[in-house]
């Protein structure tokens, strides 16, 4: 068919081809990973990086330096099973993909990988032991009030039980309980990079109990108050954590809902409509949102310009002497 | 001195005596400021008023017969009125508005009120708000927004003719250049317009409105065809938009954004050759990104490959275990071993592990250099090129790039700037290069700007990278020249308080240096606080500035000014000054404040109101400030507060309210000022709820009554109503000067802004 063409069609589609197909240089700079060595040296280099503070590192094509190296491993594992059957890799990768796991929060995969590890090589026995406990402990904390509210949920969909919304009270106790073992594990491992990982992990409860909060806020007795002093707690125990600008986020865009439902509620014409009270969650929405906009060098930047923006749009649909900007 | 001019100087000294005297000093009020609830003599209603009620109540109600009877009954009256030389009533203007409303539906009502305006006793204030009415019709805002479009295309032309033309004395043989030049610049300007621009936009919404409220009158069939044409054009100008993004993304290898715009600009314009082509190139490039991406993650199968070459295990080992000795196993592995690169990046890194960072970027530098196509090379790149963690790296890079740009600017000014890959974008560039070449020219002017030139994106670029890398490591090797850098830096841009942050961390600062900045910083956060508008907050924020700088002249200060806040009574503060007083009598007399005539006699022997006027400061309380007896006009004021009656105060705030609806129709300068507190305070008054007020910090109102003059003085500055200007224009980046009128442009509407 080919032949058929004339031919100038054909030298025009074969620079479109040519056009097309990604240059040498480019293919080679992304060629797959040649050797066991070369994914462990680079996952090496970031395991004591401080996640907590700081974004986790990209390699070079911009993924997570944790997820593309674990990736990388188990993509050697099965295109070169024969070379790795005599096992005397086993030990060492097991520890490797052990230390990107625990880095996506797959605790539990990364205990057992550590003990695997332990198994294997005794070099490596005292570390992968010490780190495979800590990880067991972390996965045995994690999310447990989520893990309650997703089983009372599927209890629910089974027609086996009535939804039933954790009480306060037991949800606090809950993520009390959490923290205090969060807090000791955080002590045990002073000295190791598993401090900024428990870290990540303590901010991770504080945010889901915020959460809880938030998502019941219409619920529970003073629920919107206690939503705002929930994700400012947050903001106040993590302000050197990576993630301190989402959770300024998190706090200004519960201010711009309720701005909005306060709007919805009270229509600015009707005379339930109270200036000082609309006024307090605007401001205190735009404030925030400024301050993070004003933070240079992060992605939450532009997000906070761009809210408080459309936070501002919002706001002029409010009669003028109802609310003065 | 003769005996002549002796005596003149004795006669001018006696003159200057004698003024002096005359000008009596200030006294306190001779009696109460405010007549305190005044009566007023109820008036016997007359045919006109219940004729007047009558009518009120059948527009109300929608009852064309019985408001043409009322009508009837005020013309009558009316007629009476003038049969015996009385003078007329001036109701009948607004009853015939009113009896318009109920007999003249839809758009008649227009005309209605046009005939109306045609007669000539209607009120200015009724007239105002009557012409105010007609204008506020959509297909009058339409057709003034296609005016706008009309005359900005004109104003360009005109203007592209008209501002080489006034430079052609100084452009000299350059001249027929410049004005070729600037019709260029017209025509690519005309290429580049949107094919609906902003104000024809507006025209279209302002035409579905019509079509939405009055989809049957006479013009409704040839508005419909309007907005069929302009929806069109505007389809056809998102589709542009949406081209010119996902081409920008594009050129920038950003397949998501590119494939989005892409295919929004094909939903847009289904047959645009254009857009179906950039749209395949985003599908190209989405999905050679996506392979490239996933052969990135696999393992290299070839027959050659070797996925755990010999002493991979060892190396593996004494890298993942704690204290491994790593050089000794580096030492081991053959000359020739393919771990070679492996290898020499696990030592750069655990250069880095044990705080040797520099040795680390160092090794990693050297890696890349050895074999930039290496397998370890991309990843040394990436390591190096990661500006969180190689923070002193990112921090040189930026620095350079700033200083480069710096020089560039120096020698080459404008000439400098590159255009985007866009034909109209290089046509532009190749049109302005005389210029910008002549730019090159100003050399020695820019060369003395140099050290002025404020810090710009690049420097806060820079001062990320020199924060970043001081937060990760505050000992570390360069954080002395960082930290030297940045408190540099935040001085050159008096920001005293982040200066002082640095400063304070760097142990070669010296005490008597911390003391100055901390003055300055106290200064600043001291501003800061006196602008926060909120009292609760204010208060905080001077509260703060003590605790944080107690040893200050500026901290000390903030200390008084919170006590004084804490201290003052005041709810509220809205001022009515003086002159508000004085050029709305309405206000101060026994109808509004009822304010002894005697305090605004300019007399100050009887006691007078001083400039601030007075103040409603919460509850029933009115502020009076007087000038001070003994004094003058321009001495601070005597402060007396005196408690109205809730009566008084309505009548007071209605008084208030209704004159700034009059002003603001009758003067466009005088515009009504929307603020929701002041609002607040009044509907509060108004319902006599005074006597309890709202003490939230968020209610505290701030607003104050100014008369024109205080506002705008004796003359005040109006625009011209003609549509040119005559505009000198000097230039020192090219050496211009000329003289040209200019044809204005017309300004934005206020709501342009939901357009763009």
């Amino acid at each position: 068919m080919l032949a058929e063409m004339p031919s100038s069609l054909r030298a025009l589609m074969a620079v479109a081809l040519m056009a097309c197909a990604s240059s040498p240089e480019v293919e080679e700079h992304y060629r797959p990973a040649a050797n066991a060595l070369e994914i462990i040296a680079v996952l090496n280099r970031h395991v004591p990086d401080d996640t907590y503070r700081f974004e986790p590192a990209r390699d070079f094509t911009g993924r997570n330096v944790y997820r593309s190296s674990l990736l990388r491993l188990e993509n050697l594992e099965l295109a070169h099973p024969e070379s790795l059957r005599a096992g005397h890799m086993e030990g060492v990768i097991a520890f490797a993909k052990a230390r990107a796991l625990e880095r996506v929060r797959a605790f539990e995969l990364a205990g057992r990988q550590y003990r695997i590890a332990a198994e294997r090589e005794s070099l490596l026995a005292d570390e992968a032991l010490r780190s495979a406990d800590l990880c067991f402990a972390l996965d045995a904390l994690g999310d447990s009030t989520l893990r309650v509210r997703r089983e009372a949920e599927l209890e629910a969909e089974l027609g086996i039980a009535p939804i039933e919304v954790l009480p306060p009270h037991q949800a606090l106790a809950s993520f009390e309980s959490q923290a205090a073992q969060l807090e000791s594990l955080l002590r045990s491992s002073e000295g190791t990079h598993h401090v900024a990982v428990v870290r990540e992990e303590i901010e991770r409860n504080d945010v889901e109990r915020a959460r809880y909060f938030v998502q019941l806020r219409e619920l529970l007795p003073q629920g919107d108050l206690r939503s705002i002093g929930e994700l400012q707690r947050v903001t106040l125990r993590h302000p050197q954590s990576k993630n301190a600008a989402r959770h300024l986020l998190s706090l200004a865009d519960l201010y711009a809902d309720l701005s909005i439902e306060y709007v919805a509620q009270h229509p600015p014409e009707s005379l339930s409509f109270d200036p000082v009270e609309f006024r307090d969650f605007v401001d205190s929405g735009a404030r925030i949102y400024e301050m993070v906009a004003a933070r240079d060098g992060t992605p939450e930047k532009l997000e906070a310009s761009r809210r408080l923006e459309a936070f501002l749009a919002f706001s002029l649909a409010v009669d003028r002497d109802r609310f003065t900007p | 001195m003769t005996r002549t001019q002796l005596r003149h100087v004795t006669a001018l000294c006696a003159c200057a005596a004698w003024a002096t005297a005359c000008q009596s000093p200030a006294a306190a009020p001779l009696g109460p400021p405010l007549q305190e609830s005044p009566r007023f003599a109820p008036r016997v209603p007359d045919e006109i008023d219940y004729a007047s009620a009558d009518l009120a109540m059948a527009t109300l109600v929608d009852d064309g017969p019985d408001a043409a009877h009322a009508l009837e009954r005020i013309e009558n009256a009316e007629a009476r009125r003038r049969a015996a030389g009385e003078a007329p009533s001036g109701i009948l203007p607004a009853a015939l508005d009113a009896f318009n409303t109920v007999h003249f539906p839809g758009r008649s009502y227009r005309e209605a009120t046009q005939r109306l305006l045609d007669r000539d006793d209607v009120p200015a204030t009724t007239r105002a708000r009557l012409e105010q009415h007609l204008q506020d019709d959509p297909l009058m805002l339409a057709k003034a927004r296609e005016r706008d479009a009309t005359m900005l295309s004109t104003a360009r032309l005109f203007n592209a003719v008209s501002v080489p033309a006034g430079h052609a004395l100084s452009a000299g043989p350059l001249f027929p250049y410049q004005i070729a030049s600037s019709v260029a610049h017209y025509l690519l300007d005309e290429a580049e317009t949107d094919p609906l621009p902003l104000r024809r936009r507006q025209a279209l919404a302002h035409w579905k409105e019509f079509l939405a409220r009055y989809p049957s009158e006479a013009e409704s069939p040839e508005i419909a065809q309007k907005v069929e044409d302009a929806q069109k054009d505007w389809d056809r100008t998102r589709g542009q938009q949406a081209l010119d993004d996902a081409q920008d993304a594009l050129a920038q290898s950003k397949a998501p954004p590119a494939l989005f715009h892409a295919s929004r600009a094909l939903r847009l314009t289904p047959g645009s050759d254009e857009a179906r082509e950039v749209h395949d190139d985003s599908v190209d490039l989405a999905k050679r990104q996506r392979e490239i991406l996933h052969r990135s993650v696999q393992a290299e199968t070839g027959d050659s490959q070797q996925p755990v070459p010999r002493g991979s295990r060892e190396l593996a080992l004494v890298m993942l275990a704690p204290g491994g000795d790593l050089e000794a196993a580096v030492e081991k592995l053959p000359a020739s071993s393919p771990l070679r690169e492996e290898a020499a990046f696990a030592l750069a890194t655990a250069r880095g592990q044990a705080g040797d960072d520099d040795g680390m970027w160092r090794a990693l530098r050297e890696l890349v250099k050895s074999d930039e196509d290496g397998r370890m090379a991309r990843h040394a790149s990436a390591e190096l090129a990661d500006p969180t963690r190689n923070t002193y790296g990112a921090f040189v890079q930026a620095k350079s790039h700033q200083r480069v740009e710096t020089v560039v600017w120096v020698l080459l000014g404008n000439a400098a700037q590159t255009p985007k890959a866009e034909t109209t974008a290089v046509a532009r560039w190749i049109l302005a290069l005389p210029g910008r070449i002549r730019s090159i020219g100003a050399l020695p002017m820019r060369l003395i700007q140099a050290p002025f030139r404020k810090p710009g994106a690049s420097e806060s670029r820079t001062a990320i990278f020199a924060r970043r890398y001081l937060a990760l490591d505050p000992m570390g090797s360069h954080a002395d020249e960082v930290r030297g850098w940045l408190e540099d830096y935040e001085k050159e841009r008096k920001n005293w308080l982040g200066a002082l942050r640095v400063a304070q961390e760097d142990p070669r600062v010296g005490e008597e240096e911390l003391e100055e900045l901390r003055e300055k910083a106290a200064k600043q956060a001291l501003g800061v606080a006196r602008r926060e508008e909120r009292r609760d907050l204010r208060v905080a924020m001077l509260f703060n500035v003590t605790r944080e700088f107690p040893d200050t002249s500026a901290g000390r200060e903030a200390g008084t000014l919170a006590r004084e806040e804490a201290l003052q009574r005041r709810l509220h503060e809205v001022q009515i000054s003086r002159g508000f007083l004085e050029e709305n009598p309405a206000v101060a007399g026994v109808g509004g404040l009822a304010l002894d005539p005697a305090l605004l006699d300019g007399e100050l022997r009887n006691g007078e109101l001083h400039a601030e006027g007075v103040m409603l400061v919460g509850g029933r309380a009115v502020e009076l400030n007087y000038v001070v007896p003994g004094g003058d006009e321009d001495d601070p004021p005597e402060r007396v507060t005196v408690a109205i009656s809730e009566e008084h105060l309505a009548r007071l705030v209605a008084k208030l309210e209704e004159q700034s609806f009059e002003n603001s129709l009758l003067d466009t300068d005088a515009p009504i000022e929307p603020h929701a507190e002041r609002d607040l305070v009044f509907e509060r008054a108004r319902l006599g709820l005074s006597d309890d007020p709202d003490r939230r910090p968020g209610a505290e109102a701030r607003y104050a009554y100014r008369g024109m003059r205080e506002q705008y003085g004796m003359v005040r500055s109006r625009e011209s109503i003609l549509p040119f200007e005559l505009v000198v224009q000097g230039s020192l980046d090219d050496l211009s000067l000329g003289a040209f009128p200019r044809m204005r442009m017309p300004p934005p509407t206020p709501d342009a802004l939901l357009y763009e």
